[in-house]
Protein backbone atom coordinates (compact mmCIF):
# COMPACT_ATOMS: atom_id res chain seq x y z
CA UNK A 1 0.00 0.00 0.00
CA UNK A 2 1.81 3.35 -0.98
CA UNK A 3 2.13 5.84 1.58
CA UNK A 4 1.26 9.10 1.62
CA UNK A 5 4.11 10.42 3.74
CA UNK A 6 7.58 9.76 4.51
CA UNK A 7 8.42 7.26 7.27
CA UNK A 8 10.75 8.84 9.36
CA UNK A 9 13.72 7.48 11.36
CA UNK A 10 12.70 6.94 14.88
CA UNK A 11 15.54 8.43 16.97
CA UNK A 12 18.77 10.79 15.90
CA UNK A 13 21.63 9.62 15.36
CA UNK A 14 24.21 9.58 17.69
CA UNK A 15 27.92 11.94 17.25
CA UNK A 16 26.29 14.17 14.01
CA UNK A 17 23.89 14.10 11.65
CA UNK A 18 24.50 11.51 9.01
CA UNK A 19 21.47 11.98 7.24
CA UNK A 20 20.97 11.12 3.88
CA UNK A 21 20.08 14.68 1.86
CA UNK A 22 17.26 13.00 0.36
CA UNK A 23 16.26 11.25 3.35
CA UNK A 24 16.42 14.86 5.17
CA UNK A 25 15.00 16.84 2.50
CA UNK A 26 11.99 14.69 2.49
CA UNK A 27 11.34 15.83 6.31
CA UNK A 28 12.08 19.31 5.62
CA UNK A 29 9.54 19.47 2.56
CA UNK A 30 6.79 18.22 4.70
CA UNK A 31 7.78 20.70 7.43
CA UNK A 32 7.81 23.57 5.43
CA UNK A 33 3.77 22.81 4.97
CA UNK A 34 3.13 22.78 8.80
CA UNK A 35 3.19 18.61 9.12
CA UNK A 36 2.91 18.16 12.52
CA UNK A 37 4.61 14.49 12.36
CA UNK A 38 7.59 16.13 10.32
CA UNK A 39 8.60 18.75 13.07
CA UNK A 40 8.57 16.20 15.76
CA UNK A 41 11.04 14.25 13.62
CA UNK A 42 13.43 17.69 13.51
CA UNK A 43 12.69 18.59 16.73
CA UNK A 44 13.88 15.15 18.18
CA UNK A 45 16.68 14.98 15.71
CA UNK A 46 18.07 18.27 16.33
CA UNK A 47 16.54 20.23 19.55
CA UNK A 48 18.36 19.19 22.54
CA UNK A 49 21.49 19.51 20.64
CA UNK A 50 20.54 23.31 20.13
CA UNK A 51 19.57 23.64 23.78
CA UNK A 52 22.81 22.79 24.84
CA UNK A 53 24.36 24.87 22.94
CA UNK A 54 22.24 27.70 24.40
CA UNK A 55 22.41 26.30 27.97
CA UNK A 56 26.36 25.64 27.65
CA UNK A 57 26.66 29.98 26.72
CA UNK A 58 23.58 31.41 28.66
CA UNK A 59 23.70 28.98 32.36
CA UNK A 60 19.77 29.48 32.07
CA UNK A 61 17.76 26.34 31.03
CA UNK A 62 14.53 28.41 30.96
CA UNK A 63 16.52 31.18 28.41
CA UNK A 64 18.11 27.89 26.76
CA UNK A 65 14.52 26.24 26.03
CA UNK A 66 12.78 30.03 24.90
CA UNK A 67 15.96 30.31 22.53
CA UNK A 68 15.35 26.90 20.95
CA UNK A 69 11.88 27.27 20.51
CA UNK A 70 12.67 30.97 18.74
CA UNK A 71 15.31 29.03 16.88
CA UNK A 72 12.62 26.43 15.16
CA UNK A 73 10.01 29.20 15.06
CA UNK A 74 12.42 30.90 12.99
CA UNK A 75 13.47 27.86 10.80
CA UNK A 76 9.64 27.34 10.58
CA UNK A 77 9.00 30.90 8.77
CA UNK A 78 11.89 30.47 6.85
CA UNK A 79 10.86 27.36 5.36
CA UNK A 80 7.05 28.04 4.56
CA UNK A 81 7.79 31.39 3.07
CA UNK A 82 10.16 30.10 0.45
CA UNK A 83 6.94 27.63 -0.80
CA UNK A 84 8.68 24.51 -1.83
CA UNK A 85 11.55 26.24 -3.14
CA UNK A 86 14.24 24.81 -0.55
CA UNK A 87 16.70 21.93 -1.89
CA UNK A 88 18.45 19.88 0.88
CA UNK A 89 21.85 19.93 -0.40
CA UNK A 90 23.66 19.01 2.83
CA UNK A 91 23.45 22.22 4.55
CA UNK A 92 20.65 22.15 6.82
CA UNK A 93 22.72 21.62 10.21
CA UNK A 94 24.78 24.71 9.35
CA UNK A 95 21.78 26.23 8.40
CA UNK A 96 19.82 25.89 11.56
CA UNK A 97 23.26 25.88 13.87
CA UNK A 98 23.23 29.50 12.60
CA UNK A 99 20.61 30.68 13.13
CA UNK A 100 20.86 29.40 16.67
CA UNK A 101 24.48 30.85 17.35
CA UNK A 102 22.93 34.16 16.25
CA UNK A 103 19.86 34.09 18.88
CA UNK A 104 22.31 33.20 21.75
CA UNK A 105 24.48 35.67 21.23
CA UNK A 106 21.97 38.46 20.64
CA UNK A 107 20.81 37.02 24.33
CA UNK A 108 24.40 37.10 25.80
CA UNK A 109 25.06 40.41 24.98
CA UNK A 110 21.75 42.18 26.37
CA UNK A 111 22.78 39.63 29.80
CA UNK A 112 25.88 41.95 29.32
CA UNK A 113 24.01 45.13 29.59
CA UNK A 114 22.36 44.00 32.56
CA UNK A 115 23.16 42.64 35.56
CA UNK A 116 22.26 39.15 36.53
CA UNK A 117 21.01 37.99 39.74
CA UNK A 118 23.82 36.05 41.81
CA UNK A 119 21.53 33.02 41.63
CA UNK A 120 22.11 32.71 37.85
CA UNK A 121 25.28 33.11 37.91
CA UNK A 122 26.81 29.37 38.38
CA UNK A 123 25.12 26.47 37.38
CA UNK A 124 21.76 25.50 36.46
CA UNK A 125 18.58 27.71 37.57
CA UNK A 126 16.89 25.67 40.14
CA UNK A 127 16.75 22.19 38.00
CA UNK A 128 16.72 18.78 40.09
CA UNK A 129 19.33 17.67 37.89
CA UNK A 130 21.07 20.44 39.81
CA UNK A 131 19.70 19.64 43.46
CA UNK A 132 21.10 16.28 42.85
CA UNK A 133 24.92 17.59 41.47
CA UNK A 134 25.50 19.55 44.86
CA UNK A 135 28.69 19.02 45.02
CA UNK A 136 30.93 19.82 42.44
CA UNK A 137 31.96 17.04 40.05
CA UNK A 138 34.79 16.67 37.86
CA UNK A 139 31.95 17.48 34.92
CA UNK A 140 30.93 20.50 36.67
CA UNK A 141 34.83 21.21 36.65
CA UNK A 142 35.42 20.38 33.30
CA UNK A 143 32.52 23.02 32.31
CA UNK A 144 34.19 25.89 34.36
CA UNK A 145 37.65 24.85 32.75
CA UNK A 146 35.33 24.91 29.32
CA UNK A 147 33.89 28.93 30.11
CA UNK A 148 37.92 29.62 30.34
CA UNK A 149 39.21 28.66 26.92
CA UNK A 150 38.60 31.42 24.41
CA UNK A 151 35.90 31.89 22.53
CA UNK A 152 37.04 30.58 19.35
CA UNK A 153 38.47 27.48 21.28
CA UNK A 154 35.48 27.42 23.16
CA UNK A 155 32.98 27.23 19.60
CA UNK A 156 34.50 23.91 18.61
CA UNK A 157 34.36 21.97 21.34
CA UNK A 158 31.14 23.21 22.32
CA UNK A 159 29.83 21.95 19.02
CA UNK A 160 31.67 19.21 18.65
CA UNK A 161 30.47 17.69 22.25
CA UNK A 162 27.39 19.43 23.09
CA UNK A 163 25.51 20.12 19.78
CA UNK A 164 26.97 16.82 18.53
CA UNK A 165 28.10 18.51 15.39
CA UNK A 166 30.84 16.90 13.00
CA UNK A 167 34.31 19.14 11.87
CA UNK A 168 32.60 19.03 8.55
CA UNK A 169 29.62 20.71 9.37
CA UNK A 170 31.12 22.91 11.56
CA UNK A 171 33.48 24.01 8.89
CA UNK A 172 30.31 24.99 7.10
CA UNK A 173 28.58 26.73 9.55
CA UNK A 174 31.92 28.46 10.38
CA UNK A 175 32.82 29.05 7.25
CA UNK A 176 36.49 27.84 7.98
CA UNK A 177 38.74 24.95 6.65
CA UNK A 178 38.12 21.69 8.31
CA UNK A 179 41.85 21.81 8.94
CA UNK A 180 42.08 25.26 10.87
CA UNK A 181 38.97 23.54 12.92
CA UNK A 182 41.20 20.22 13.62
CA UNK A 183 43.87 22.12 14.75
CA UNK A 184 41.93 24.68 16.91
CA UNK A 185 40.12 21.69 18.21
CA UNK A 186 43.26 19.82 19.54
CA UNK A 187 44.77 23.24 20.99
CA UNK A 188 41.53 23.97 22.84
CA UNK A 189 41.59 20.09 24.55
CA UNK A 190 45.38 21.22 25.59
CA UNK A 191 44.20 24.63 27.11
CA UNK A 192 41.32 22.41 28.77
CA UNK A 193 44.02 20.06 30.33
CA UNK A 194 46.19 22.92 31.85
CA UNK A 195 43.43 24.60 33.27
CA UNK A 196 41.84 21.13 34.93
CA UNK A 197 45.50 20.94 36.43
CA UNK A 198 45.64 23.76 37.56
CA UNK A 199 42.10 23.75 39.11
CA UNK A 200 43.29 20.28 40.72
CA UNK A 201 46.33 21.81 41.99
CA UNK A 202 44.68 24.79 43.41
CA UNK A 203 41.82 22.33 45.14
CA UNK A 204 44.81 20.29 46.59
CA UNK A 205 46.21 23.33 48.11
CA UNK A 206 42.90 24.54 49.84
CA UNK A 207 42.06 21.06 51.21
CA UNK A 208 45.95 20.67 52.48
CA UNK A 209 45.64 24.30 54.34
CA UNK B 1 51.71 2.35 16.82
CA UNK B 2 51.69 3.28 20.27
CA UNK B 3 49.75 6.30 20.82
CA UNK B 4 51.55 9.61 22.32
CA UNK B 5 50.68 10.54 25.95
CA UNK B 6 48.49 13.36 24.88
CA UNK B 7 46.62 11.24 22.38
CA UNK B 8 45.68 9.29 25.13
CA UNK B 9 44.91 12.11 27.60
CA UNK B 10 43.13 13.47 24.94
CA UNK B 11 40.89 10.57 24.15
CA UNK B 12 40.17 10.78 27.98
CA UNK B 13 39.19 14.40 27.59
CA UNK B 14 37.12 13.88 24.66
CA UNK B 15 34.90 11.41 26.55
CA UNK B 16 34.34 13.66 29.22
CA UNK B 17 33.65 16.20 27.07
CA UNK B 18 31.01 13.81 25.60
CA UNK B 19 29.48 12.92 28.97
CA UNK B 20 29.29 16.54 29.70
CA UNK B 21 27.42 16.97 26.37
CA UNK B 22 24.87 14.42 27.37
CA UNK B 23 24.23 16.39 30.48
CA UNK B 24 23.89 19.67 29.13
CA UNK B 25 20.80 18.05 26.42
CA UNK B 26 18.91 17.02 29.20
CA UNK B 27 16.18 19.10 29.91
CA UNK B 28 14.17 19.08 33.24
CA UNK B 29 11.28 19.87 30.86
CA UNK B 30 9.31 16.84 29.58
CA UNK B 31 7.19 18.13 27.47
CA UNK B 32 10.21 20.13 25.80
CA UNK B 33 10.08 18.68 22.24
CA UNK B 34 6.55 18.60 21.69
CA UNK B 35 6.04 22.22 22.84
CA UNK B 36 8.47 23.28 20.23
CA UNK B 37 7.45 20.86 17.72
CA UNK B 38 3.71 22.20 18.11
CA UNK B 39 4.73 25.92 18.20
CA UNK B 40 6.99 25.52 14.55
CA UNK B 41 4.11 23.71 13.08
CA UNK B 42 1.94 26.41 13.74
CA UNK B 43 4.36 28.95 12.45
CA UNK B 44 4.82 27.21 9.35
CA UNK B 45 0.88 26.77 8.72
CA UNK B 46 0.75 30.64 9.60
CA UNK B 47 3.16 31.45 7.27
CA UNK B 48 2.72 29.57 4.23
CA UNK B 49 2.10 31.34 0.94
CA UNK B 50 -1.77 32.00 -0.48
CA UNK B 51 -2.09 30.54 -3.60
CA UNK B 52 -4.40 31.17 -6.81
CA UNK B 53 -5.15 28.35 -8.43
CA UNK B 54 -3.27 25.74 -6.13
CA UNK B 55 0.10 27.15 -6.83
CA UNK B 56 1.62 29.66 -5.00
CA UNK B 57 2.70 31.49 -8.09
CA UNK B 58 3.54 35.17 -6.69
CA UNK B 59 5.83 33.64 -3.94
CA UNK B 60 8.24 32.79 -6.92
CA UNK B 61 11.40 35.39 -6.87
CA UNK B 62 11.37 36.01 -10.79
CA UNK B 63 7.79 36.45 -10.86
CA UNK B 64 8.06 39.16 -8.25
CA UNK B 65 10.77 40.31 -9.54
CA UNK B 66 8.76 40.23 -13.18
CA UNK B 67 5.70 42.20 -11.62
CA UNK B 68 7.87 45.31 -10.23
CA UNK B 69 9.78 45.84 -13.32
CA UNK B 70 6.59 45.96 -15.01
CA UNK B 71 5.12 48.09 -12.63
CA UNK B 72 8.47 50.33 -12.64
CA UNK B 73 8.44 50.35 -16.23
CA UNK B 74 5.17 51.93 -16.85
CA UNK B 75 4.79 54.58 -14.13
CA UNK B 76 8.50 55.52 -15.63
CA UNK B 77 6.90 55.35 -19.45
CA UNK B 78 3.76 57.25 -18.37
CA UNK B 79 6.08 60.23 -16.44
CA UNK B 80 8.21 60.50 -19.56
CA UNK B 81 4.94 60.58 -21.85
CA UNK B 82 3.46 63.36 -20.14
CA UNK B 83 6.78 65.33 -19.46
CA UNK B 84 7.27 65.32 -23.04
CA UNK B 85 4.21 66.89 -24.15
CA UNK B 86 4.66 69.22 -21.15
CA UNK B 87 7.98 70.58 -22.48
CA UNK B 88 6.95 71.20 -25.57
CA UNK B 89 3.61 73.40 -24.26
CA UNK B 90 6.11 75.23 -21.96
CA UNK B 91 8.63 76.13 -24.53
CA UNK B 92 5.63 77.77 -26.30
CA UNK B 93 4.34 79.37 -22.89
CA UNK B 94 7.35 80.58 -22.09
CA UNK B 95 8.29 82.28 -24.95
CA UNK B 96 4.73 83.62 -25.44
CA UNK B 97 4.96 85.11 -21.80
CA UNK B 98 8.48 86.87 -22.91
CA UNK B 99 6.74 88.53 -25.55
CA UNK B 100 4.10 89.39 -23.79
CA UNK B 101 6.48 90.72 -20.48
CA UNK B 102 8.45 93.30 -23.05
CA UNK B 103 5.02 94.65 -24.73
CA UNK B 104 3.85 95.28 -21.31
CA UNK B 105 6.95 96.42 -19.72
CA UNK B 106 7.23 98.90 -22.81
CA UNK B 107 2.78 99.77 -22.55
CA UNK B 108 3.39 100.79 -18.74
CA UNK B 109 6.49 102.82 -19.76
CA UNK B 110 4.19 105.26 -22.11
CA UNK B 111 1.47 105.04 -19.61
CA UNK B 112 3.46 106.32 -17.08
CA UNK B 113 4.95 108.95 -19.23
CA UNK B 114 1.68 110.00 -20.55
CA UNK B 115 0.53 109.84 -16.88
CA UNK B 116 3.17 112.38 -15.72
CA UNK B 117 3.00 114.53 -18.66
CA UNK B 118 -0.30 115.20 -17.91
CA UNK B 119 0.53 115.79 -14.54
CA UNK B 120 2.66 118.36 -15.93
CA UNK B 121 0.44 120.07 -17.54
CA UNK B 122 -2.16 120.49 -15.16
CA UNK B 123 1.07 121.82 -12.96
CA UNK B 124 2.00 124.38 -16.01
CA UNK B 125 -1.63 125.56 -16.11
CA UNK B 126 -1.85 125.90 -12.90
CA UNK B 127 1.06 127.57 -12.00
CA UNK B 128 0.27 129.67 -15.49
CA UNK B 129 4.26 128.15 -16.73
CA UNK B 130 4.70 129.52 -20.12
CA UNK B 131 3.68 127.44 -23.21
CA UNK B 132 5.91 124.19 -23.54
CA UNK B 133 7.11 124.01 -20.40
CA UNK B 134 4.91 120.94 -19.96
CA UNK B 135 6.65 119.35 -23.51
CA UNK B 136 9.14 117.24 -21.45
CA UNK B 137 11.66 115.73 -23.07
CA UNK B 138 11.63 112.38 -21.89
CA UNK B 139 15.25 112.38 -22.26
CA UNK B 140 15.41 114.85 -19.72
CA UNK B 141 15.07 112.08 -17.04
CA UNK B 142 17.91 109.63 -18.46
CA UNK B 143 18.90 106.82 -16.46
CA UNK B 144 19.46 108.17 -12.96
CA UNK B 145 16.89 109.04 -10.64
CA UNK B 146 14.96 111.98 -11.43
CA UNK B 147 14.33 112.47 -7.60
CA UNK B 148 17.93 112.99 -7.24
CA UNK B 149 20.31 115.11 -8.75
CA UNK B 150 23.26 116.39 -7.89
CA UNK B 151 22.37 119.41 -5.98
CA UNK B 152 20.05 116.94 -4.65
CA UNK B 153 16.20 117.61 -4.90
CA UNK B 154 14.48 119.93 -2.41
CA UNK B 155 10.67 119.77 -2.53
CA UNK B 156 9.94 122.57 -0.58
CA UNK B 157 11.67 125.02 -3.38
CA UNK B 158 9.33 123.63 -6.10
Amino acid sequence: MPHARPQFAAHAPAGGDPSPPRELGAIVAQAAKGDQAAWSELVTRYGRRVYAMAKSRLRDHEAAEDITQGVFVTLAEKLASQAGAYQEVGRFEAYLFRIAMNRVRDEARKRKRRPTPLSLQEGDTGTPQAAEHAARDDLDELRAALAQLPDPDRRVVELRHLSQMSFKAIADLLQEPMGTLLARHHRALKKLRQVLENQTKTNMQETGD
Amino acid sequence: MTPRPDQHDDRKLELMLDRLGERERATPNASFEARIAAAAADAATQTAPRTLGGAAWFQRTWVRLAAAIAIVGGIGMATLMVRTGNVATNTQTIARAEELAVELDAWMTEMEAQSQLGLLADASEELELPAGWGDLDLDFWGDDDPVMGSSGWDLESF
